[in-house]
């Protein structure tokens, strides 16, 4: 057999293959959501999934770039929820949404410090002092943008030890000792449980952060809808996220 | 002798060379060659590729130093317990990455199992360009561990038992005899140790972190271009590709013997 | 004694049980069939392998004594080895090779290299001294093997099959240098072959080992007139006649000829073995041109075949079979005729 009739005959054996992968079950619903969402949206999982036997919600959790970045390249996400407007607005831009993004919650900044606080940390200004390691995200991921900001706003210069590729990852540097503070959600310090202890930022400094939901197919509606209702604030509410 | 192949063998290898193939011919396909030099020649790309390359070569060099002790040791000393450092020596191929970081973390990190000791040395690893070179000496080293012990145990005793009956000590012997006629796996080992250290990203990102100029390497720099300049991130992949085919046709006749 | 060892060893998978003596100034030949653990001895005592039991003294010094825990490392027991495949350094210059032992023992490298030097041009490879030992055929690389082992002065040199690696045509020219070299070296030295040539030629006293254990010891005349087994009867036990060659024969020593199909010229070894020589009571007549008389003075039964020794101007070793031996009454000894036809000698110059 000639090169060519293989390769021919490989690509009919792929092409074949392909259908098979694709196919997804009616009432498979996949979440992408941005990492700061990483301990409330099992929950609101299972909340909505209360009383509707037989669906299934796969969650996909990440930092927001490369949740747009995945869904940009046809990734299989039926609904997407960020820490940003930006985010959704460019996917929306794109029409690869199904209706208008809608804000769902509100967050504001911790600082996130060693449980006990031993290095006295009280507000933005005290990272700046030397010898201190200090994480925060990148500032590609809306968490590093708001922490940037946020310093901005109260005139202080951080030297970072690393930009963490999203906000989980600060959360680890300081549970695991090798930071000695991080600039975080509130509801992150709340999820972390006394593993890590959080600070307060001056209102005057802090930074509101909209998230935004929206579905992008129409078997993410009910998600969504369900994430907006009542009972799914509520479960945000618990998590420590602020009404939209 | 060359084979006709039969079609059950010939269609999957035509597969699995597609499956091979097709990556690199989208990235190909997409670079903005236009614009590579221009990318290539950014202050940001440039400091990536300075880091990597220090970073790389210093774990290539701690790799070495490591690695081809270890192999003679498995390759010459019969000990209880020599499956399983053996095992150990080569699991950083199989384990994720990062794993691999975060078990750098608790065993170097401030808190890690040594991090008390360290620092009373003054010595700092997470966040710093010493622990990325560690970060990808970790993930490396087996191949050159590999590489050395493979060729350990091929090298002709007699070569080393002539040394010793002309009146060389164990080291001379090994400094004189065993290591000038081990060159050609070290090499090879250390080849491949170097390019996958170049490439390394998982254990040096969780290790390590991620700060431009410090630790960020050229793969995290992929990474982290890869929404905002997708056409920064495939230009350096591109030569991250061209440098592992570099290293590969260069090593093809020890890799692959006719 | 520059050597006396006991050995018991497993190591190599034979096992090995063998106690000798050489004497300073001494060649030995260690003879044996392929697995009687010739070369397994010569490691144990080298020091290569460990022993399981016994001792090995070394010109006075005890380097291994098992029961006393005593084990000398192999670089410290002064004991000089050539191995099989002569094992040269194949990423150093023949210099290099040579000097390798001299450096290692701590002399400098100028006067290393000096050394080394007049090693090479003793073997008449001064001229190559900076080749690589790829560039060698076998024979050069045997000689700068012993170059190497003697350069260093080793109380014993050990020889492990020196000729193997080589073909026909090659090993009397390296036998040849081989035996200026130990007589150059003048120490005492130990070699191991199963070629009854090259021991009788190398050596003065032949050591037989079979399965591991010493079953003869004594001079190359002395094995060939009383072999104890089959296997020292069939290789060792063969005629030998040292002389001079003149074209188609040998005058040997004794004054007497020998007539060789083509003898060369110069000094030669002629070696025939007993099953060529046949025994007459009356002068034979026809084509052998090698015709002694002489006495039927021993008579060994091996088996179905008779080895009887005929004393006369040349001793020599017959085998017989049983019925021929009983047909000739060779029991009751007596004048007999031995013929040897000159096609079945063989001659190696020495």
């Amino acid at each position: 057999m000639s090169a060519r009739r293989a390769i021919a005959a490989a690509v009919a054996a792929l092409a074949a293959l392909v259908p098979a992968c694709g196919g997804r079950s009616a009432h498979a619903v996949t979440v992408f959501g941005a990492a700061s969402l990483t301990g409330v949206l099992p929950e609101l999982r299972q909340e909505f999934l209360r009383g509707r036997a037989g669906e299934r919600i796969t969650l996909d959790l990440a930092g927001t770039p490369q949740l747009v970045a995945q869904i940009e390249a046809g990734a299989p996400a039926d609904v997407v929820a960020t820490a940003d407007e930006a985010s959704l607005a460019e996917l929306r831009a794109r029409r690869l949404l199904d209706g208008p993004p809608v804000v769902f919650a509100r967050n504001r900044l911790a600082i996130a410090v060693r449980p006990g606080n031993p290095r006295h940390i009280r507000d933005l200004a005290d990272l700046a002092q030397s010898g201190l390691v200090v994480v925060f995200a990148d500032a590609r991921v809306p968490a590093g943008k708001y922490a940037a900001a946020a310093l901005g706003r109260a005139h202080v210069s951080v030297h970072p030890a690393s930009l963490e590729q999203d906000v989980k990852a600060v959360v680890a540097k300081v549970v695991l000792g090798e930071a000695d503070a991080g600039i975080v959600y509130v509801t992150d310090v709340r999820a972390a449980g006394g593993k890590v202890g959080g600070v307060a930022i001056a209102a005057s400094d802090n930074v509101v952060a909209g998230y935004r939901i929206a579905a992008i197919t129409a078997r993410g509606r009910a998600f969504r809808d369900f994430v907006l209702s009542p009972d799914g604030q509520r479960v945000l509410r618990r998590a420590g996220f602020l009404s939209p | 002798m060359t084979r006709r192949p039969p079609l059950a063998l010939a269609v999957p290898a035509g597969l699995g060379v597609m499956f091979l193939a097709l990556p690199l011919v989208g990235l190909v396909q997409r670079a903005p060659w236009a614009a590579v030099g221009h990318q290539l020649a950014s202050h940001e790309v440039r400091q990536a590729l300075r880091l990597s390359l220090v970073t790389s070569l210093a774990a290539t060099a701690l790799a070495v130093v490591l690695g081809v002790p270890l192999a003679w040791v498995l390759a010459r000393v019969s000990f209880r317990g020599r499956a399983l450092v053996r095992a150990l020596a080569l699991l950083p191929i199989v384990l994720p990455p990062v794993v691999g970081g975060v078990a750098l973390l608790l065993a170097f990190g401030r808190r890690g199992l040594l991090g008390g000791w360290l620092a009373a040395l003054g010595v700092r690893l997470p966040f710093t360009t010493a622990g990325a070179v560690v970060a990808e000496t970790f993930v490396a080293m087996p191949f050159v561990v590999l590489a050395t012990e493979a060729g350990l145990r091929s090298l002709d005793p007699r070569y080393e038992e002539a040394a010793a009956t002309l009146g060389a000590r164990p080291w001379s012997v090994f400094r004189r005899v065993t290591l000038p006629l081990l060159a050609p796996s070290l090499g090879a080992g250390a080849a491949l140790c170097w390019a996958r250290a170049l490439g390394e990203f998982g254990a040096t990102i969780t290790f390590a972190g991620n700060l431009p100029g410090r630790t960020q390497t050229m793969p995290l720099a992929v990474y982290v271009a890869l929404e905002s300049q997708p056409d920064g991130a495939i230009a350096l992949s591109l030569l991250l590709v061209a440098v592992s085919v570099v290293v590969l046709v260069l090593l093809r006749r020890r890799l692959f013997p006719a | 004694m520059t050597l006396v060892a006991d050995v018991q060893t497993g190591a190599g998978g034979f096992s090995v049980d063998a106690a000798f003596a050489v004497g300073a100034g001494e060649t030995v030949a260690l003879v044996g069939p392929n697995g009687a653990g010739k070369t397994t001895l010569l490691r144990a005592v080298a020091g290569l392998s460990t022993l399981d039991d016994g001792r090995v003294v070394v010109g006075g010094r005890v380097v291994e004594d098992r029961r006393a825990g005593i084990r000398v490392p192999v670089e410290d027991r002064a004991i000089g080895f050539v191995f099989q495949d002569h094992a040269l350094f194949p990423h150093l210059s023949l210099l290099d090779n040579v000097a390798f032992g001299l450096r290692a023992r701590g002399v400098g490298r100028a006067e290393a290299a000096a050394r080394a030097r007049l090693r090479l041009d003793r073997v008449g490879l001064a001229d190559r001294a900076s080749d690589r030992p790829a560039r060698l055929s076998g024979g050069e690389a045997q000689r700068v093997a012993v170059a190497r082992a003697v350069a260093v002065e080793p109380t014993l040199l050990l020889l492990d099959e020196p000729f193997a690696s080589l073909d026909v045509r090659a090993r009397a020219e390296a036998r040849h240098h081989l035996r200026d070299e130990l007589a150059v070296f003048g120490g005492t030295a130990v070699v191991v072959t199963h070629d009854p040539v090259e021991a009788m030629t190398l050596a003065s006293r032949l050591l037989v080992l079979e399965e591991g254990r010493v079953v003869q010891d004594g001079t190359p005349a002395a094995i060939s007139e009383r072999p104890r087994s089959a296997y020292v009867a069939e290789l060792v036990g063969v005629n030998l006649f040292r002389g001079r060659a003149h074209g188609d024969h040998v005058i040997l020593l004794s004054g007497a000829h020998l007539v060789i199909a083509d003898a060369g010229h110069g000094d030669v070894l002629a070696v025939a073995h007993p099953r060529a020589v046949a025994l007459h009571r009356h002068p034979p007549e026809g084509t052998p041109r090698n015709v002694w008389a002489g006495v039927a003075d021993r008579v060994e039964h091996l088996g179905e075949r008779v080895r009887v020794r005929v004393g006369g101007a040349v001793p020599l070793v017959a085998e017989v079979t049983a019925a021929s031996a009983r047909e000739l009454r060779l029991a009751d000894g007596g004048e007999v005729w031995a013929s040897l036809k000159a096609t079945e000698v063989t001659v190696f110059p020495v």
